[in-house]
This record gives structure tokens, C-alpha cells and sequence, in this order.
């Protein structure tokens, strides 16, 4: 039996909800021992809100793996055991809000006095410094801030709930800074402090727009499916109402092979579609004939006759879609839920069975 | 739960039989609303939707039997008294709960009277037929039944989305979400007492028991009450003031930010987030996010440009890997690199 990778290091984890977890998860999946300290008073959120705290399905997900101990940190005798723990460990992770574990009596510069080459992680969600980094939040909120909302939805409405986007962001910059951080103290026997923000680390999945303000002087707004870079691209209605296909024709090439599925009909060759740019112009137009060659076939049929020829078309399922029911459903014991998916048409026959017709 | 708090609870809430016709009718108008059959007449009335159609239309009329239950119990039954609020949000409380109802009544009558009047009658599950009992009218009946399409659409936003996480401002959006359950007391206070430092926090929003609140199961007129000092707040202020404001009051408001705003972010600015990396070949520096982490030893840091397309062949194959100036033109001459 080969040898796991970080096998023999040793995390000391105060972290709760995603990002932290989902830092010491991926150690943990790579034979890291992960001790995760939890307050049995003041349990995580996950652990909170579920029927059943040992059984809630965001934390199990979060937290493959790890070793599991309580400790009261706010009295001081749980202090003192936790600061055992940390003097143990290779690499300290937390996620509080910024300066709570300051507070807490484990700052790096405690954690440095009994364990000098400790690598100590603290991600928070706008950083250790600055004005505004006591700020608390959570994913939801940063999503907000960084700019994914305001540029998500239709221009004419207001912008949708995103959920807590950026907490999956951090984590794949947590792991690899200190998996980086590891390979330091190997060669030069120092440990270091890292401060991660999600605000910072989510606006690098942003950078694009980020680049096209600065450069441009564009602020990007909400463009439902339209993009700059091909037409046609949207979603359009097919035979089956109230479903829709996705097509995206990004080139001249993919073009003249959108145009001979379609059977070369006479609205192809006009000037107004001749180039990227004048169909780019003429979008609308273009979607309005593009919809009337849909509608006369169901999605899948539209989806067989693009992708033989390369053609970037997909179904698109959402909440309309009756034939496809994919959903978490509440079930009878309050905050549990089962999930229900239901793709073929045989499928959706049983399941109707099943919930007695 | 101590003692007050029963009292104050037992009076607070409707009769158990009212309950009952609240949430058997908000039970049933979603699964009709789940199983409309939606779209085109030809669509509605396709034999593959028989038995979506044949289950809307039995809900439908218990809808509007409830209703009517509902609205005779009503006149009967003692009803908990109003918490005391603003006369203004009194009226949109009330004007909210007084649409749902209208709402009620002329979902199952819009689509009685389209139905028939397209010439199609009732058909309940068990196949049990009830005819038209209007004259065929079919433009009419058309446009009446695209109305109660609406209609379904209304009552789903107004009982559903009214406590939303996305809140208009002066100037933009922001993003406030209320926590129900044993989070709701501990995050949902900062924003409460902000609003009363502003003056728009009502008596029902600062006495409300946030342990309660559940956006499935609280009623519409109670979610409403809290988002209307909510929306209040908001709507005095910008995105820059709101930022300002939950920082001072340590609450979880966020303003929803344009790539404009956060390029004049104070806080990234205090970080020193941003770097300038020269393009040479441009004649110009551009502004680009930087290093992912602030560390106390050995921090990343974002050097400079992406390559231009091969600006690094003679770097790495000659100098170090060794390749001979000779060998790199014949390889690129060969099509090679």
C-alpha cells in the first residue's frame, strides 16, 4: 500500500461552513490527519439547522475524513487544551470572521510562541487588514460584493440569488498555498501566516471584466444569454412548449454548418447575417427565426440534428420542465429532504406510480 | 419557551380551523400551479396532458370551494389582534393579504369562464364532465385564459417572494438575508437595531420572536411585515452608505457591485490589492487583480503579462534547454515551434 501524500501532517482545524472545511478536506482526502475542534455549544451552522447534527448533509460532505473533538475554546481550560493542539500540528486552518480568532487567544503570533514553524491559514471574507476587515459574512454576501451578482439575470430585472459562490472558489487557493507553504518549510524550516480573502480570491474568477473596465472603461451589466463573442446564443423555445434548447454558433464556419442543419433557408443568405458582426447586430432578429425553425421540433430533435455537425446545443432543464423532474423535496421529518430525479419518460411514469398516480 | 411567551403566542395566532384552510389552500394552489398544463390551447387540451389538466381542474375548484369557506369562517371566527405598526405599512399589509384573496377568487373563475367559453368543459379526475354553461365565445375565452396564466404567476410571486435576499437601494441593489431557526436571533439583530437607529424599525419588526420565522411556512402577511421597514432602510441610502452602515452595525449587508465599484473598493485599496503589469508591446501598464493571499514569507505575487504568442522559444530552448540557435530555426522553420 503506497504511501498517501500528506500523510504524517498534522492540521489543527477551527474551521466551520465551506471554505475552511473545504481547505482541509482535500489534506484530509490526501492522508493529512485533520483535527477539527467544535464548541458543543456553539455548533456550526450546518450542524445547527439539520434534524439530525451528525447526520446534516452539508457538513458530512465537508468533512470526509477528519477527526472530530469538542472543546469549550472561551473557557480556560478549553484555551489551554487547544493550545496543545495547535503546538501539535503542522498547519493551524481557520475561517472566522476577521480578528475573532485574535480574540479567541489564537492569533498567529500565540500560536508562534509554542509552535515557531507553524504554518497558521485564516481565511475570512475580506481579508485580516483594512478597513473593513471585521466585517462579517458569508458566501452569499461575497458573491454580492465581487461583482457575480450585479453582471447574473436580465438586464430589465432585478439580479437573481446566487448563492454562496465564492466560497468554493477560496478553497482551491487555500490548498494550494499550503501545500506551497509545506514544500517551504521543508527548505528553509520557516513557517509563515496566510491571510486569504474570499472578496480578493473571488474576483480573480471575474478578472475578464475586471481587465475590460480598466482597459475599456466597460462596466459589465447583466445581458441574460447574450454574449459578445457569438450569435446566435440563447435558449430557444421548442415544439414542446415551455422547453427550450440552448444553441451557441461562435464562428463562420459553425455558421454554414448551423445554416445546412437548418436546410439553408432563404433568411440565411441575407446581408444581415453575412458576418459575425451583423448577426452580432441583428440578434434579435435573428433569434425570432431562429425560434420559428425550433418550434417545429421537439428539443431532443433539435439537439440530434446540431450536434452531428458540432454544433454547441444542449437541453435546457429548469423548473418548467415538467417530463424532468430533478428536485430536493421536503420530506415528512421537518429539514430533511430526498432528492428526486426523473429523466426518461419510463422513469416518469414509475415515479408517478410511485406517489400513487 | 417561558410563560409570556406562550401568552403572547396564543394570542398572536389564528384558530387551528383557519390554519387548516390557510395551508390546505396555499398546498393546493402549488401543486396546480405545478401541474398546469400551461402554453397553447392545442397543448393544454393534448391528450398527453389529460391527466395534468384533469388534476389542475379538480384543484382549481377546491381551491375556490375553500375560499369560500374561508372568507364565511372569517366573518365568524375571532381573528388575533394586529400588531401594532405605522398606519402606511398597515395598508400595504393588508392591501397584500386583500390581493391574495382577489387573487383566490378569480384564478378558478378566469379559468371556468375561459375554458367554457373555448368550448371546453370541466373535466374533473374520474373523468366526471361539467359542460359548458356559457355560449362559445372562443377569442374571448383565449384571452381569459391567458389572463389566468398571469394570475397563477402573480400568486405564486406574492405568497412566495416577498421576503427575497436582493433589496433595491438608491442607486443599485444590495444583498440582506434574514436567518429563521436558532441563527435567526444572533443575525438578524444587527440589521433590527440598525433600522432603529434610522427610525423605521416597526414595533412588530423589533419584538418579532426570529426563532419562528420560516420562509416556507411563515404567512405572506407576516413576511411582508418584516420586509417593509427592511426595504425602507435600504431605499434611504446608496450601495457605498449601506457598505459603510452594516460595517458600523456589524450587520450582513452587502452591496451587489459593479466591476466600476470594485475597482474603487477602499478596502482592496487599503490591501494594496491591485497591480500594474507593463505591456511593452502595447507602450502601456494595465491594473490587474493581484496576489490571491497576503503571507509573511515568500508571497505570491503576480509578475507580469501572459506570453505573447512563443515570446519565450529562445529563452527556455536555447538557453535552457540547451537547443542550438541553428536547431531553433529549423524547427521553426519546419513548423515545429
Amino acid at each position: 500500500m503506497p504511501k498517501k501524500l500528506l500523510e504524517g501532517v498534522k492540521v489543527c482545524d477551527f474551521s466551520r461552513v465551506i471554505v475552511g472545511p473545504l481547505t482541509t478536506k482535500p489534506m484530509s482526502d490526501y492522508g493529512a490527519t485533520v483535527v477539527r475542534i467544535e464548541g458543543r455549544s456553539n455548533l456550526e451552522i450546518f450542524r445547527i439547522q439539520a434534524a439530525d447534527p451528525d447526520l446534516a448533509t452539508q457538513f458530512t460532505q465537508w468533512n470526509t475524513g477528519k477527526l472530530g473533538v469538542t472543546l469549550n475554546l472561551t473557557d480556560p481550560k478549553g484555551k489551554e487544551i487547544a493550545m496543545k493542539i495547535a503546538a501539535w500540528a503542522d498547519i493551524v486552518v481557520e475561517n472566522f470572521a476577521g480578528g475573532v480568532i485574535e480574540r479567541l487567544g489564537f492569533g498567529y503570533e500565540e500560536i508562534k510562541k509554542v509552535n515557531p514553524d507553524v504554518i497558521m491559514l485564516s481565511s475570512c471574507m475580506q481579508g485580516q487588514t483594512g478597513p473593513f476587515s471585521r466585517h462579517p459574512g458569508w458566501g452569499f454576501q461575497l458573491s454580492a460584493l465581487s461583482g457575480f451578482s450585479h453582471i447574473t439575470g436580465y438586464p430589465d430585472r432585478p439580479p437573481p440569488e446566487l448563492g454562496v459562490y465564492t466560497d468554493f472558489i477560496t478553497p482551491h487557493y487555500n490548498v494550494c498555498l499550503l501545500i506551497g507553504a509545506l514544500l517551504y518549510r521543508r527548505r528553509t524550516g520557516k513557517g509563515m501566516f496566510i491571510d486569504t480573502a474570499q472578496f480578493e480570491t473571488g474576483l480573480h474568477f471575474i478578472s475578464p471584466l475586471i481587465l475590460d473596465y480598466f482597459v475599456n472603461d466597460r462596466a459589465a451589466e447583466r445581458m441574460a444569454n447574450r454574449t459578445d463573442t457569438a450569435a446566435p446564443h440563447n435558449a430557444f423555445r421548442c415544439k414542446d412548449e415551455e422547453r427550450y434548447c440552448i444553441i451557441n454558433v461562435s464562428n463562420d464556419e459553425e455558421w454554414e454548418k448551423f445554416c445546412g442543419v437548418l436546410g439553408n433557408p432563404e433568411w440565411t443568405r441575407e446581408p444581415d447575417f453575412a458576418t459575425e458582426e451583423l448577426r452580432q447586430a441583428n440578434r434579435e432578429e435573428l433569434r425570432t427565426l431562429v425560434e420559428r425553425w425550433t418550434a417545429d421540433f421537439t428539443v431532443e430533435e433539435v439537439m440530434n440534428r446540431m450536434q452531428p455537425t458540432a454544433i454547441t446545443s444542449e437541453r435546457l432543464l429548469d423548473f418548467n420542465d415538467r417530463e424532468k423532474v430533478n428536485n430536493a423535496y421536503r420530506g415528512k421529518d421537518e429539514d430533511r429532504w430526498c432528492a428526486v430525479a426523473v429523466t426518461t419518460d419510463e422513469e416518469w411514469r414509475n415515479f408517478c406510480g410511485a406517489v400513487g398516480n | 419557551m417561558n410563560k409570556n411567551n406562550m401568552q403572547q403566542h396564543s394570542t398572536e395566532r389564528y384558530g387551528g380551523f383557519a390554519r387548516f384552510l390557510h395551508w390546505a389552500t396555499a398546498i393546493i394552489v402549488l401543486i396546480a400551479f405545478i401541474f398546469g398544463p400551461g402554453g397553447s390551447e392545442e397543448h393544454v387540451y393534448s391528450p398527453q396532458r389529460d391527466f395534468d389538466r384533469h388534476l389542475h381542474e379538480t384543484l382549481g375548484l377546491c381551491v375556490l370551494a375553500l375560499v369560500v369557506v374561508r372568507v364565511i369562517w372569517r366573518m365568524f371566527d375571532t381573528r388575533p389582534e394586529p400588531p401594532p405598526v405605522p398606519r402606511w405599512m398597515d395598508v400595504s399589509a393588508k392591501a397584500v393579504q386583500g390581493l391574495l384573496y382577489v387573487l383566490l377568487f378569480a384564478l378558478p373563475i378566469t379559468a371556468i369562464t375561459g375554458a367554457w367559453l373555448e368550448g371546453h368543459p370541466l373535466t374533473l379526475l374520474g373523468g366526471v364532465e361539467i359542460p359548458p354553461l356559457v355560449a362559445k365565445m372562443h377569442a374571448t375565452g383565449a384571452t381569459i385564459a391567458t389572463i389566468h396564466t398571469w394570475l397563477g404567476d402573480a400568486i405564486l410571486w406574492l405568497a412566495g417572494a416577498i421576503l427575497g435576499r436582493i433589496w433595491e437601494c438608491k442607486d443599485g441593489y444590495v444583498y440582506a438575508m434574514y436567518w429563521g431557526g436558532a441563527s435567526g436571533p444572533r443575525w438578524n439583530s444587527p440589521l433590527v437595531r440598525w433600522m432603529e437607529s434610522e427610525g423605521v424599525a416597526t414595533e412588530f419588526i423589533k419584538g418579532y420572536d426570529w426563532e419562528t420565522l420560516s420562509l416556507i411556512q411563515t404567512p405572506p402577511e407576516i413576511l411582508e411585515q418584516i420586509a417593509a421597514p427592511t426595504r425602507a432602510l435600504f431605499q434611504k441610502h446608496t450601495k457605498e452608505e449601506l457598505l459603510e452602515g452594516a460595517l458600523e452595525h456589524n450587520a450582513q449587508v452587502y452591496p451587489l457591485n459593479s466591476t466600476a465599484e470594485i475597482a474603487v473598493n477602499p478596502q482592496l485599496a487599503a490591501r494594496d490589492y491591485w497591480v500594474e503589469l507593463e505591456h511593452p508591446e502595447l507602450g502601456v501598464s494595465i491594473t490587474y487583480p493581484g496576489p490571491w493571499a497576503k503571507t509573511t514569507e515568500a508571497p505570491p505575487r503576480v509578475t507580469r503579462r501572459a506570453p505573447l504568442i512563443g515570446e519565450h522559444n529562445e529563452e527556455i530552448y536555447v538557453k535552457e534547454m540547451g537547443y542550438s540557435e541553428d536547431k531553433l530555426r529549423e524547427l521553426k522553420r519546419d513548423g515545429i515551434i
